[in-house]
């Protein structure tokens, strides 16, 4: 058993090994590498695992991208939205457009193109947070991947304009590829960031990314990720943020589709007086698998926390939130706050929810809340009775019920957009 | 601080069951292996299908490895230094007066019913005593309603067919590592069967006691209720100050058939070990009940506030159309004590509800933590199921951990959980004060308020017992 296991790992792997260097984090790589070699793929015997299977794609065979030209490239935009823009197509960098105004401190660059000063910084925050024990998928990414951008906020600057990293994917043969950001948001500073990910082309597709995140003292930073690749595409992320003193991140994950989805989402709070709000979306149907992983770190004391996932699971779909908290021995005052909200559609969709309190310090307030259930009957009566169709009144509550997550979004263009996506799935689904 | 003192207070108190008592007893020497479990049997005078039983779950445990995802941390236990039977005289016994005077003194001091007054008060015992049932009281009345309530050896002997019918069917022998080994060595427990449409005239209860040094106890019950019957179950424990860690692997077995009614209520007291954590007992337990057909319920309470290290989680299969599952639970931990229980609900029926009520108390040095799963299958539609889980922290060194898993696939299902960890606020203790009600009467009032919720579900004789053991488990109380 465990020797397949061991065969499948390296032959996992041998999809992702490349020469390619990146010209920075070279003793990390190389160590990265090392523990490539004892490192295994996580089964549903492991728990952190325990509700999504890889079978999925490491039954699947994947080649490296070569074409990186798409025709799609239109479908990445969200309208009206004025954004200093990255695009990476099938992973590679594809181009940059930082938008005149006066975000000028402002460093948008992909690894290829950064300059040497650029990368001694980039080098000192590359896999510092993602350590040892982050996973194989983690490792696999700073071993084999010389691909990513890299975006930093000088000290007491406030962006004005959200940075959007756009993600296309659009082959014509089943690819897989990596991807890492390292965004670091210096003192009193202040950035918005959105990652979107778009799918063409219909191939199965397979992303491995990585998001390294420094927040620093009294600094803020929104992050706002928008999934939609496709049935056929997975997607596994681990994102890393660190968050000192003061400082406020606001992360915000919504999912539309996905064959495998794979959201670790680690928020270490380092500093006190710091917060961190975590929301997720998802709306899924066929055989979309989407799997929300979250822990939050409480270190330090007087720092809050709060977290809300809710999901609409319809067709054969699965949904699995694991939610945990973590108040360490001297983060008193600690308020963490957590709920994962569920609806489902059919009898033959899933979910599993898992949250976790870990608490080792006395003087907190923590609390957890979990449901799962079904549409509103006397909601939907209720809307019947003054004329609106039941198809239309279950669009209206999803809909209401999804809008949660998203519509604190400071970015308008966003919110509607992200709207617009969830009404027009209803709509192909009716 | 005067909050100092009072949390010193509190760590520094003693267990007060501490004592042990010296009973002749004839012992297996130390170890596990084939021919001790030979040993047992033939003791106990078993026929085969019973050897086999304990042989098949011997072999089968031989190839299990000792789980450790709980959230617990102890020493290796070293299996073959256990002694694996021990009983107190073998000859049967008619009356008390032939009862060991030490046993009844041991009763005495921990106020157990057994005596003619105790009798007064409508309690029916089967009191284990190391391993091995030493004396059953309103048998006769019992068994005029057909109940059955004896120790499960004698159950062996006299309805093998009961037994042979139910043994092994809620929970199976490769259950688990514990319940494994279990099957593979229990020596003793009770067996409590309910004709069709009786009702239980009497509260059945069980004091089981933990008395050999270095003797593992693993008691066996089983519990049947037929069609429309209903019991009320008692398990209460108390066990004398050790050295060395002791283990303790039980298994409970409920299984009620259509519209029975199971009440199972335990209050736990076993030696949690001194101030560091040296010694005291090692309780892994393995319960489930199942709702075998319709309209059946099966209610879990407990009172844990001992043992070292508490690995236990009562559960329940709703597999009749209609029906229901509880699970109400204090759990106390102070000084170095660990415990990681909680409860599972499996929803395979429909329309089958299941309530879980939480509450742990984590003071001094402990972790505690609760873990459950509620599973609602495809075919349980209109399954119902409302978790709570409330952690109450005093002291900045102990930890409260929740480990919920929600599993649903069905559209009509709805679960409920919800869980809050906190400490004793201190505007409630403010408030306390500024009406003359001292600190520590004011823990002792909140702590009181927190767990009433599960408190009042136990039966009355049983709520003023608990009631004294959170006390004593929290005395002095803390700030």
């Amino acid at each position: 058993m465990n020797q397949i296991l061991r065969d499948t790992t390296k032959a996992f792997i041998s999809q992702f090994e490349t020469d390619k260097e990146t010209g920075f984090g070279e003793d990390k790589r190389k160590e990265a590498v090392k523990m490539l070699e004892q490192a295994l793929l996580p089964t549903t015997k492991t728990e952190a695992w325990k509700y999504t299977s890889l079978k999925a794609i490491t039954s699947k065979r994947y080649q490296s991208p070569e074409n990186h030209a798409s025709r799609n490239l239109g479908i990445c935009c969200i309208p009206e939205l004025d954004a200093h823009t990255i695009l990476f197509v099938n992973g590679a960098f594809h181009s940059v457009c930082l938008s005149s105004g006066n975000d000028e401190a402002l460093i948008v660059k992909s690894f290829g193109e950064m300059s040497e000063e650029e990368s001694i910084i980039a080098e000192k925050y590359f896999a510092e947070i993602s350590a040892k024990d982050s996973g194989i998928f983690t490792t696999l990414n700073t071993a084999y991947n010389p691909e990513g951008v890299f975006i930093y906020v000088p000290a007491g600057t406030i962006i004005h304009k959200p940075v959007h990293i756009q993600h296309l994917t659009d082959s014509s043969i089943d690819i897989a590829f990596q991807h890492r950001n390292i965004i670091v948001v210096g003192e009193n500073s202040s950035l918005k960031v959105i990652e979107t990910y778009h799918g063409a082309g219909g191939k199965n597709t397979l992303r491995n990314q990585v998001s390294e995140i420094f927040v620093a003292q009294n600094a803020s930073f929104t992050g706002i990720k928008y999934q939609n690749e496709g049935d056929k595409a997975s997607h596994i992320e681990q994102c890393n943020i660190i968050q000192k003193g003061n400082s406020v991140t606001d992360f915000y994950t919504i999912s539309l589709s996905g064959e495998i989805v794979r959201n670790n989402l680690n928020i270490h709070i380092n500093g006190e007086r710091a917060h961190a709000g975590l929301k997720g979306g998802y709306l899924l149907s066929g055989n979309q698998h989407v799997d929300n992983y979250t822990e939050v770190h409480h270190i330090m004391p007087n720092c809050t926390s709060n977290e809300l996932y809710k999901g609409i699971i319809g067709g054969e779909a699965t949904a699995v939130f694991n939610g945990k908290i973590q108040v360490y021995p001297d983060a008193q005052k600690t308020q963490a706050y957590q709920s994962n909200k569920s609806i489902l559609l059919t009898d033959t969709a899933n979910v599993y929810t898992k949250p976790q309190l870990e608490i080792y310090a006395d003087d907190v307030k923590c609390s957890h809340g979990a449901t799962t259930g079904q549409i509103n009957e006397d909601a939907l009566f209720y809307m019947q009775a003054r004329g609106i169709s039941r198809a239309d009144a279950r669009k209206l509550l999803v809909c209401a019920f999804l809008e949660d997550t998203f519509e604190s979004i400071g970015i308008e263009e966003v919110r509607k957009y992200i709207h617009a996506a969830i009404q027009q799935k209803l709509d192909i689904q009716g | 601080m005067a909050d100092d003192i009072l949390l010193q207070e509190i760590t520094s108190q003693k267990y007060k069951y501490g004592f042990t008592i010296d009973i002749e007893s004839e012992q297996a020497p130390p170890g596990l292996n084939e021919e001790i479990i030979h040993f047992i049997s033939a003791k106990k005078n078993e026929p085969e299908w019973m050897l086999n039983f304990r042989l098949k779950a011997y072999r089968h445990w031989l190839t299990l490895e000792e789980p450790d995802w709980a959230k617990v941390d102890y020493p290796k236990i070293d299996y073959q230094s256990i002694i694996y039977y021990s009983a107190p005289k073998s000859k049967k016994l008619n009356s008390l007066d032939e009862v060991d005077p030490e046993i009844l003194k041991t009763f005495e001091k921990l106020g157990i019913p057994l005596d003619e007054q105790k009798l007064l008060s409508g309690v029916a015992v089967d009191a284990v005593v190391d391993s091995v049932s030493v004396k059953t009281t309103f048998k006769e009345k019992l068994a005029e309603k057909g109940v059955i309530f004896c120790s499960f050896s004698e159950a062996v002997q006299e309805h093998p067919e009961l037994v042979k019918k139910y043994l092994g069917t809620v929970v199976p022998y490769n259950d688990n590592f514990f319940a494994t080994l279990n099957c593979a060595v229990f020596t003793d427990g009770s067996f409590v069967y309910i004709p069709k449409g009786v009702r239980c005239p009497m509260e059945l209860s069980t004091y089981f006691r933990i008395n050999e040094a270095k003797t593992g106890q693993f008691e066996r019950t089983l519990i049947v209720a037929e069609e429309g019957s209903y019991v009320s179950y008692l398990e209460g424990c108390t066990a004398p100050m050790r050295d060395e860690n002791q283990l303790h692997a039980a298994v409970v077995e409920l299984v009620a058939m259509k519209s029975a009614e199971i009440k199972y209520s335990t209050v736990q007291n076993w030696y949690p070990g001194d101030e560091n954590g040296k010694g005291g007992i090692y309780n892994f337990v393995t319960k489930r009940g199942i709702c075998k057909e319709d309209n059946a319920k099966i209610s879990w309470t407990q009172v844990e506030t001992g043992s070292s290290i508490t690995w236990k989680y009562p559960s329940v299969i709703l597999k009749g159309d209609n029906s229901i599952g509880e699970f109400y639970s204090v759990a106390v931990t102070n000084n170095r004590q660990q415990a990681d229980t909680g409860t599972k609900m499996l929803h395979i029926g429909k329309n089958t509800r299941s309530t879980i009520v939480s509450k742990g108390i984590s003071a001094g040095k402990s972790q505690n933590a609760y873990r459950g799963q509620v599973k609602i299958m495809k075919s349980a539609s209109n399954a119902r199921n409302f978790s709570q889980c409330d952690s109450l922290l005093i002291g900045d060194k102990c930890g409260a951990h929740t480990f919920p898993y929600i599993e649903s696939a069905h559209s009509s299902a709805i679960v409920e959980h919800e869980a809050t960890t906190s400490k004793i606020g201190e505007d409630q203790i403010f408030y306390c004060n500024q009406r003359g009600i001292d600190t520590e009467q004011a823990v002792s009032l909140i702590v009181n308020g927190f767990t009433k919720e599960v408190l009042k579900q136990l039966p009355m004789e049983f709520a003023v017992e608990a009631q004294k053991l959170l006390a004593i488990s929290l005395e002095g109380s803390v700030g």
